[in-house]
């Protein structure tokens, strides 16, 4: 069986449920926003963890659940907990299962898409290049100062600068424009990133498991998720990988320890991969959607153990 | 972008200690390290990195360099720092204390993302290696550590967390509250309860277990304590499985006389002496041995 964990509504997790009903897989949802009716049990054992979950008044052993695709979002971070209605004690119960079964899926012995751990080096991007440069791809030049004086050099070397958060946390790319130069006196209070603006085409490669899907996105924008929000378009086509960059894709993931990612590039006009971040919880059904690439079944046959 | 051209070679000057003013087992070990490398040891606190008045972190192909000047005017370059012993579990923005919750949590966020990102990119050793999940390694659940430590081949001390009390009652184990689901650092931080409050309250049970004995505690590829050789080979896979050089292990024991695995954490107090002296040989020893090395 395999066990989907988030809110059934979410494009990713319904495109990944109507995979699973398509593919005639056993599966089973956790609804995130019903923890409170489910039950967990964990225990110690010679191996390390074994328990069983009841779901929908069916009770099954740890051990039968061969992969898991957690969307699952911190239980504190639901607005007020409206979503745990119920008798007293149900939002107790619905943060003990949230704690008690993300503890159990950094050691599970199943497939898990993907484990909290490892979800961690998105939130460090510059900590994340260093891991994605020793997986042999190009990066961007990076700057993270308090300085005016250091960010004006920086500019000057590359003519265009780009300027995001260093953390996961309001990840917005802006370019430094005058207008924004203006505002450096700021940076005082908390250092910030700068990196060379790099030209080129944005590739957006999702990896599942061993399965790689490639996506181009035409776009004027300089970040392009957010493309529609300044009156852009956007236009996705599937691409082929050339044998070196897949290899280098597969060689991230597995070294970051997420199965499951989307790896964002630029090709430049020279020919170069530069890639910029790896997102742990990649909403891949805005691509899916417009590339008709099948992730979500990709996902699901990876859960299951289907060769693809 | 470089700061420091990699051929020209520089001294290494700085041995730094990153940790709470009130952590007595990092200034212990600081005060050990004084005492073998003089005033080349640094104590600092984790805001007066934050309040650096100078952060100057570049990553690029080429790789990754810093340079960091701090209030005192003391200026940190990567390539001079012989090797960090970090204790920091998490930071605060002092300069950030009257700011809207979200903006003040936005602070923090990326202070610590520079923060995780500088340590990682350090040449130096670090002791614990930074993880994507903490500072000072990887932060783990008590349930993780117990999997973990049965893994590595220790026997551990029985638990069982239930949702439901009364559909897993557990019989003959000591019932404790789970704190209201909130992650556990300790089973020895979660109170027991009486049986008869339980009901269908999400508990922890905790096998029974004999008074505490002594800890093992490991400095590198060494284990101190007094555990007999089997359990000291556990507890090196334990931490080599984790990538922690230093890991204390606490043990109970069992109804046989068994050394059973209670806690794990790679935040050993390191308050007594003997162990300070310990963490401090081997951090001389590591980076001496880089040094020659080198």
């Amino acid at each position: 069986m395999i066990l989907l964990c988030g809110i059934p509504r979410e494009p990713p997790m319904a495109l990944a449920i109507a995979a699973a009903r398509a593919a005639r897989l056993r599966y089973a949802v956790l609804d995130q926003r019903h923890l409170n009716e489910v039950e967990l049990v964990l225990r110690s054992c010679a191996r390390g963890i074994d328990g069983a979950l009841t779901l929908g008044g069916r009770t099954v052993s740890l051990d039968s659940i061969r992969g898991v695709f957690a969307r699952l979002i911190d239980t504190g971070l639901f607005s007020g907990g409206r979503e745990h209605p119920g008798p007293p004690g149900s939002r107790e119960r619905a943060r003990t299962f949230f704690r008690a079964f993300t503890d159990w899926l950094e050691v599970a012995p199943c497939r898990v898409l993907n484990r909290v751990g490892p979800m961690g080096s998105n939130a460090s991007k510059p900590f994340q290049a260093g891991l994605i440069r020793a997986s042999g791809f190009a990066i961007p030049e990076t700057l993270v100062t308090n300085q005016v004086d250091a960010v004006r050099e920086f500019a000057r070397r590359h003519g265009r600068v780009i300027f995001k958060s260093v953390s996961s946390v309001r990840s917005i790319v802006r370019e430094l424009t005058p207008a924004a130069e203006r505002r450096l006196g700021t940076l005082r209070n908390l250092p910030t990133q700068f990196q060379e603006f790099v030209p080129g085409v944005n590739v957006r490669v999702h990896v599942v498991g061993e399965r790689l899907f490639a996506t181009e996105i035409e776009t004027e924008a300089v970040d392009y998720r957010y493309a529609r929000r300044d009156d852009l378009e956007v236009t996705m086509r599937p691409i082929a990988l050339d044998a070196r960059t897949s290899a280098r894709c597969l060689d991230l993931s597995r070294r970051l320890d997420l199965p499951l990612c989307g790896i964002d590039f630029k090709r430049t006009p020279d020919g170069r991969w530069v890639c910029f971040e790896v997102n742990p919880t990649p909403a891949y059904s805005y691509y899916e959607e417009q590339s008709g690439q099948p992730i979500a079944r990709a996902v699901v046959d990876h859960l299951a153990g289907r060769a693809p | 972008m470089r700061l420091t051209a990699p051929d020209v070679p520089t001294p290494i000057r700085h041995a730094l200690v990153v940790a709470s003013p009130h952590d007595g087992g990092a200034l212990a070990v600081g005060a050990a390290l004084r005492r073998r490398l003089g005033q080349s040891v640094r104590v600092l606190s984790p805001e007066e990195l934050v309040l650096s008045p100078r952060w100057v972190h570049a990553v690029s192909d080429e790789g990754d360099s810093t340079e960091t000047t701090l209030a005192d005017g003391l200026v940190l370059r990567d390539r001079e720092i012989r090797f960090v012993l970090c204790r920091v579990r998490a930071l605060s923005a002092p300069h950030f204390a009257r700011s809207l919750p979200d903006d003040r949590d936005y602070a923090v966020s990326e202070l610590h993302a520079l923060f995780l990102s500088w340590l990682a990119s350090l040449p130096c050793p670090v002791v614990n290696r930074p993880h994507a999940q903490g500072l000072a390694g990887r932060e783990r659940s008590p349930f993780e550590w117990l999997a973990l430590a049965a893994r590595a081949g220790l026997r551990v001390r029985g638990f069982s967390l239930t949702t439901n009390a009364r559909r897993d009652p557990c019989p003959g184990w000591i019932p404790h509250g789970v704190a209201d689901g909130v992650r556990l650092w300790s089973f020895d931080a979660s109170p027991s309860l009486p049986r008869a409050l339980l009901g269908r309250s999400p508990t922890l049970f905790l096998e029974p277990i004999g008074p505490p004995c002594p800890r093992a505690l490991v400095v590198g590829g060494d284990v101190l304590g007094d555990v007999p050789a089997h359990v000291a080979s556990g507890c090196l896979r334990l931490a080599a499985s984790v990538g922690c050089e230093l890991l204390e292990v606490r043990f109970g024991t069992g109804r046989g006389g068994d050394l059973r695995v209670t806690d794990v954490t790679h935040f050993p107090p390191l308050e007594a002496r003997p162990e300070a002296d310990c963490v401090a040989d081997w951090l001389v020893s590591k980076t001496t041995s880089v040094s020659e090395a080198a």
